[in-house]
């Protein structure tokens, strides 16, 4: 699960000036909670009431996990399809040239 | 050597459990229930990987059979890394299996496997044997060329990548979803990505069977009809296919052309890849590529939109607060 890892890098790099914002689709709010207390997660978790309502209507977004890194002037400069094993590597280098 | 024997143990251990747990007369839907229950305390991917077992040991064929084969193969054969042990146990699924349909996804999700250790299994029998019962869908056709693709069979890859153009239309498309709540547009729109994911890899086999001027035109005459996601970026390899084409074919302008959305955004490595070596071919060398990439980028990247969202403990968020820093978004949802 890659919300623990960007934990990590939340903790590296947040005096550097990065956010990381994690929206739940499903509204599953009890089993999200109880994961994100189990996991000790520190930055921004918001959950989409409707339903996946901002997440399906303004991103369009259908796979799942889907992330956007936004630059400090609210670009998306990059976006990630999926969480493997060793992609928090390719995501710090980019966090890093935006930074 | 090793995970052959945390295998065997498993399976003991395995065998073990069902005999001291199972009801004789526990049902497909309660059995299910215990899975669903169970699965979500395991942690690992071989304990996920047990229950899979498990519960297909128990429920040979029933409606769970696909997802949880595919389960099992990915727990125990990938994330495991045992595609020996993975592939002995789906084929002793497949000995208690006699639907079509379920033989047909059993062994698509063995293929891989099986391939990686080895064993050579005719992905063209798997097809026909299917075919015998009812014609593939789209979506059938579509995920063995792309498997095909993945192991370089070329003609196979072709012809499915063919058949599945012809079931690119709405008609088709309301024949396999007929309770669809899609209104005719968005049927309409469904179909038109129909035509570029079956021509993305029809074109893509094409380049490889050297008929590189099939492929051009399959590319070309489906291009007008490519969807883009949220950012911008084509929602299909089409583009990324189509520039490696014919970069391969010495026209390295063209390929940055082709390339560009989907390699500077993110998450294609190959068009990426590809897209380094037009550089690499039109300015005689690497040097500036970064720079190249950072202004592509500076020009398709749009500012994200503005929400407002709560968090767990009913707080709202405005996006927009965040401006200024850097911000990873990413969505998710509890597994």
């Amino acid at each position: 699960m890659e919300l623990p890892r960007l934990q990590t890098l939340f903790e590296k790099y947040k005096d550097q000036g990065l956010e990381i914002v994690a929206i739940e689709a499903t509204h599953d709010t009890e089993r999200a909670t109880s994961f994100v207390e189990k996991k000790g997660l520190t930055y921004t978790l918001l959950e989409d009431p409707e339903d996946g309502g901002v997440v399906f209507n303004i991103f369009n977004v259908h796979s799942f996990p889907t992330s956007y890194l936004i630059d400090r002037e609210g670009r998306v400069m990059y976006y990630h399809l999926g969480f493997e094993e060793g992609d928090e590597v390719e995501i710090e280098e980019q966090i890093k040239t935006l930074l | 050597m090793h995970r052959r024997i945390s295998f065997t143990l498993i399976a003991i251990a395995s065998a073990l459990l069902i005999g001291c747990t199972s009801h004789p007369h526990l049902s497909v839907d309660e059995g299910y229930t215990q899975f669903k229950k169970a699965i979500r305390d395991v942690e690992t991917s071989e304990e996920k990987a047990r229950l899979c077992e498990e519960f297909l040991s128990q429920f040979p064929q029933s409606e769970h059979t696909r997802d949880l084969a595919e389960a099992a193969a990915y727990y125990r054969g990938e994330a495991m890394d045992d595609p020996a042990g993975a592939v002995t146990f789906l084929d002793d699924l497949l000995s208690k299996v006699q639907d079509p349909d379920m033989r047909f996804s059993i062994q698509v999700a063995q293929f891989p496997l099986a391939t990686k250790i080895g064993r050579e299994m005719d992905l063209g029998a798997v097809i026909s044997d299917l075919q015998a019962h009812r014609p593939l869908t789209f979506s059938e056709h579509l995920n063995v060329g792309e498997l095909a693709t993945g192991h370089d069979l070329w003609d196979l890859a072709e012809s499915q990548a063919e058949a599945a153009s012809g079931l690119a239309t709405a008609k088709a498309f309301r024949a396999e979803y007929p309770n669809t709540d899609l209104d005719d547009e968005a049927v309409a729109s469904k179909a038109e990505n129909r035509v570029v994911l079956a021509a993305a890899n029809r074109g893509w086999a094409l380049a490889h069977l050297d008929r590189n001027q099939e492929a051009l035109k399959v590319f070309e005459a489906a291009a007008p009809l490519s969807q883009s996601n949220y950012l911008g970026v084509p929602s299909t390899e089409l583009f990324s296919y189509w520039g490696r084409t014919v970069l391969d074919q010495g026209d390295p302008e063209r390929a940055l052309e082709l390339l560009g959305p989907n390699a500077v955004l993110g998450d294609n490595e190959k068009a990426l890849n590809a897209y380094r070596r037009a550089f690499i071919e039109v300015h005689d060398g690497e040097a500036g590529f970064e720079d190249f990439l950072w202004s592509a980028r500076q020009e398709l990247a749009k500012v994200i939109d503005d929400f407002e969202l709560p968090d767990y403990e009913g707080k709202l968020h405005t996006f927009g607060d965040t401006r200024g820093k850097v911000v990873f978004l990413s969505f998710w949802f509890p597994t």
